[in-house]
């Protein structure tokens, strides 16, 4: 296995029509706030981001700067940018991340016709069968 | 300057086999010229053609060295990786100077010392050698380098303009060795000519314009061509011969005229081995210079001439002539001939020649190897004086063999021998000794006395001559 | 932030082979540091373009500047801040690799060549000739990105090459554009590109130009022309139709219809909201999808589109 400087602690998938620069900040931020990156952990430099993501540097250095701006990263002089220390996002703000996929879920239903009870019920039942595998493999 | 020198090396390095071979053929060449000069015995007929091969092949490998180099980097086409980067031409000029010019000057130096004359012994020869194989090789090569991309095309470009070259000789110009060029013409079209392909050469290294350039060169031929054509022919008429006759001002001294003769020839005055080309006819007139003084030669004698006959006339452009004791011979075209020769005609001649008139002179002792005037050095070859000079002799020489003190233990027979005069190259004579043989008389011996007698121009001079009726049919040279 | 000059300014530039016009006179301006893409169908007179702007070739009419110079004048000093990579250059194929760098390096005042063979994983010592093609393209990309070039064009860089390569290259190549520290480069390198590869150019390219039939279309940033086309999806009411010679917006390229679904391309979806849009226009709506668009399928919906003008015109 391979310790590498070069690998990008967050997934991207390259959705269309969506700016890359806000597609790349998502996924930087839902991989802080989901604690794949801890506080001091190392981000990627804009030459890294730019090089594995293949994204333009001014690009890359827009996202730091916005993750900067909203407090998920601090600039250390010496070392560079790291995790910040932030406090644990609120429920509400974890929730906020999952917008999209919510929005989508709801035109969708919208679409078929589905009411809300029935969207519900559905969810209740996958976050139990789910639920209950990852016990099963704990076990 | 050094990114030139960057270039240099890696042309050198590319194309070192090419410059190898071209050493090769040079170092041969210097093995084998001194054998097959006039006078230095007889060689092997091997060698003979060997030497001529030889000269064939140095020629083949400045091409192929020239042609090779420019298109290291070649102008011709768009994808050329050169041509998006910051590019210094100047190694060009390096290459060739280094690569082609240097060894060859080394080697004619090397042929010289060895011939005992000393590398500097002719520095105007030399530069003229130089800069004439510049114009007619060096410079046309370049250019056929310039407009094409590949070797293949290259010598396809050359092989065709040899054949232009060579037929539009055969066909126009007969007869055009004779004529006569107007003063200076030499020198002023070599620069006018050398400064046009120069300029075409820097134009297509700034522009890239290939097929302009190409347009441009084919018009630089057609305009050499048309010029060849028209001093062969005459068609210039009134501004050269208007130069000619003010270079040779009608003699002032009455004592120098042509006389007519009426009768036939004598027999040893008809010069009837002269080469008459195709399509003219020679023609003898009795006719005598009077006036030279005795010890003075004529050198470059040109005649022009008017002739009318049954309403048809003819001016004649100033062609080489040809003077003897009481003979005066010329060429004429034959359809001219035909028509002026039936009957009597009216000849009106025009008579040109410069006047030598004998100089310093110098006696030296033969011996094995002596040196004469003119920085030249002879070898005694069984009683035969063979001569070698550096590039040309500019400066008629005669020389005198007196046998006064007996050495040869023959008889006291005083010969005389005359070298040609100006021996100027071609231009393109890889061999830079020029080696004559003097044929005297009398066998010469280590300590015969030799006179060189060296001959300066006495100034120039126009005759006319004025035939009101002659039969010239009478006249033709059989 | 000063405005920097643009690096490429070309005004009614046009260029005929004859009498055949490859393109007609055209204005374009790519910004200083912008990484520009340019797109088109084969043929379409994007190599044509870049010849004009290095002056491979001479303009028929119009002028361009590159970094501020004509390109009728470039100098020997202007290619020392310009690099040029195309796949028909011709290389002096009997140099290896670190000697074509090697005799290229005195040419430049600037030459940094660390890591760059190292990063693209060339081997020094291969002669030219022996190069795949792959290869080939990384070592030309490795002698331009040496001497760090202020302007890069490049005519169809990836064109064939596998995805390894395609990646190398443009890891390294966006590698040599940022700095070391995360200063924000002012001086950034522009780079001009043209590239059938629309998904790979998408993720970095700032701008895209679109040249079709020698005509350019549009040259804007990538993040407006994404924003402003979408796909429609509209589901009429039941019984409704759209007749075939319905009057619909030009700027609804290629309606189809099939039954009770209507589908086009929105190339103005920035202006309004389509959804409002088609609420307004079209009778009984039952709903309305509204898609964003990737590069690649922007590029095929507006060929299309042009080849139905076309037809249509003829």
């Amino acid at each position: 296995m391979r310790n590498s400087t070069h690998v990008i602690p967050f997934r991207l998938t390259n959705r269309p029509g969506i700016p890359i620069y806000e597609q790349v900040v998502y996924a930087a931020t839902r991989a802080i706030v989901a604690g794949q990156l801890s506080e001091g952990d190392p981000f990627p430099s804009v030459r890294t981001l730019s090089r594995e993501l293949h994204i333009n540097p001014n690009t890359a250095h827009k996202v730091i700067a916005q993750l900067i701006d909203d407090g998920l990263l601090e600039s250390r002089p010496g070392i560079g940018t790291v995790v910040a220390s932030f406090r644990t996002a609120t429920a509400r703000e974890r929730t906020e991340l999952l917008n999209r996929q919510i929005e989508e879920l709801v035109v969708e239903a919208k679409r078929l016709s589905i009411e809300l009870d029935e969207v519900t019920s559905a969810i209740s039942r996958h976050w139990k069968r789910l639920s209950t595998l990852s016990q099963e493999v704990s076990k | 300057m050094m990114q030139a020198l960057h270039i240099f090396r890696k042309d050198l390095r590319h194309l070192w086999p090419e410059f190898g071979v071209y050493v090769l053929l040079l170092l041969a060449y210097a093995v084998a010229a001194p054998e097959v000069r006039p006078g230095s015995g007889s060689p092997d007929a091997l060698v003979l053609i060997s030497v001529r091969l030889l000269t064939y092949l140095i020629a083949i490998a400045f091409f192929v060295l020239i042609v090779r180099v420019i298109h290291e980097d070649r102008l011709v086409g768009v994808e050329q990786f050169w041509i998006t980067r910051p590019y210094r031409w100047s190694s060009l000029v390096i290459f060739i100077f280094a690569c082609v010019v240097l060894p060859f000057v080394v080697m004619q130096g090397w042929l010289l010392s060895q011939a005992g004359l000393g590398i500097l012994a002719s520095p105007s020869g030399m530069t003229r050698s130089l800069l004439m194989i510049c114009l007619i090789v060096w410079l046309p090569f370049m250019l056929i380098a310039a407009i094409t991309s590949t070797l293949s095309e290259a010598f396809m470009v050359l092989i065709g303009v040899l054949v232009v070259w060579v037929s539009l000789l055969l066909s126009l110009f007969r007869g055009e060795g004779l004529t006569m060029s107007p003063p200076f013409a030499f020198e002023v079209l070599a620069v006018f000519f050398a400064a046009l392909l120069s300029g075409v050469l820097i134009y297509q290294y700034a522009k890239r314009r290939t097929s302009r350039s190409r347009i441009t060169l084919a018009v630089i031929a057609a305009l050499f061509v048309l010029l060849l054509y028209g001093f062969a022919n005459a068609h210039f008429g009134s501004p050269v011969r208007a130069l000619i006759r003010n270079r040779y001002p009608v003699s002032s001294e009455s004592s120098l005229r042509l006389v007519y003769l009426p009768g036939s020839v004598a027999y040893e005055d008809r010069n009837e081995d002269t080469h008459v080309p195709r399509g003219f006819v020679g023609i003898t007139l009795p006719v005598r210079l009077e006036g030279l003084p005795a010890d003075y030669k004529l050198h470059n004698t040109n005649v022009s001439f008017t002739v009318d006959a049954q309403g048809f006339r003819y001016v004649s452009p100033w062609r080489s002539a040809t003077v003897g004791d009481g003979s005066l011979s010329f060429v004429v075209p034959q359809k001219v001939f035909d028509r002026v020769a039936i009957g009597d005609a009216h000849l009106h001649l025009e008579f040109l020649a410069e006047k030598l008139r004998p100089g310093a002179s110098q006696v030296v002792s033969a011996s094995d190897s002596f040196r004469v005037p003119g920085n030249g050095r002879c070898v005694l070859n069984h009683g035969v004086p063979v001569c070698q000079y550096a590039y040309w002799l500019p400066v008629p020489t005669r020389v005198k063999a007196s046998d006064d003190h007996g050495a040869c233990g023959g008889s006291n027979l005083a010969g005389s021998a005359y070298t040609t005069l100006r021996l100027i190259p071609a231009g393109t004579n890889v061999d830079p000794v020029i080696q004559q043989v003097l044929h005297l008389e009398s066998t010469v011996c280590s300590g015969s006395q030799l006179t060189f007698s060296e001959y300066y121009p006495a100034g120039n001079f126009r005759l006319e001559l004025d035939l009101p009726s002659v039969n010239l049919g009478q006249y033709k040279t059989r | 932030m000063t405005p920097q000059p643009p690096a490429i300014e070309a005004r009614q530039l046009s260029k005929q082979f004859g009498a055949a016009q490859v393109f007609s006179p055209l204005d374009l301006v790519v910004p200083a540091g912008s990484i520009f893409a340019l797109v088109g169908h084969n043929g379409a007179g994007k190599t044509t373009l870049i010849k004009l702007l290095m002056n491979i070739l001479r303009p028929s009419a119009g002028a361009a500047t590159v970094l501020g110079q004509p390109t009728t004048s470039l100098s020997s000093s202007a290619f020392t801040r310009i690099g040029y990579v195309s796949e028909n250059q011709e290389l002096p194929e009997w140099m290896t690799v670190q000697g074509f760098l090697d005799y290229l390096r005195p040419f430049y005042p600037k030459w940094d060549e660390s890591g760059l063979l190292a990063d693209l994983d060339l081997p020094p010592d291969q002669k030219l000739k022996h190069l795949s093609r792959g290869m080939r393209m990384k070592a030309l990309f490795a002698s331009v990105l040496a001497f760090h070039p202020s302007l890069i064009l490049m005519d169809e860089p990836f064109s064939g090459l596998d995805p390894v390569t395609r990646d190398e290259l443009i890891q390294t190549l966006l590698g040599r554009m940022s700095p070391e520290d995360d200063r924000l480069n002012h001086r950034g390198t522009t780079i001009l590109i043209s590239s059938h590869d629309l998904a790979e150019i998408e993720s970095f390219a700032t701008h895209v130009a679109f040249l079709h039939r020698g005509a350019l279309l549009f040259a804007e940033p990538m993040d407006t022309l994404i924003a402003r086309f979408r796909e429609v999806t509209v589901t009429l009411s039941t019984g409704e139709t759209v007749g075939a010679n319905a009057d619909l917006p030009a700027d609804w390229l290629s309606p189809e219809s099939c039954g009770a679904v209507l589908r086009f391309v929105h190339s103005r979806a920035d202006r309004e909201d389509p959804e409002m849009e088609v609420r307004k226009l079209l009778p009984g709506i039952r709903h309305v999808e509204s898609e964003p668009m990737t590069l690649r399928t922007i590029f095929l919906a507006l060929a299309k589109a042009n080849r139905h003008q076309e037809w249509s015109r003829s």
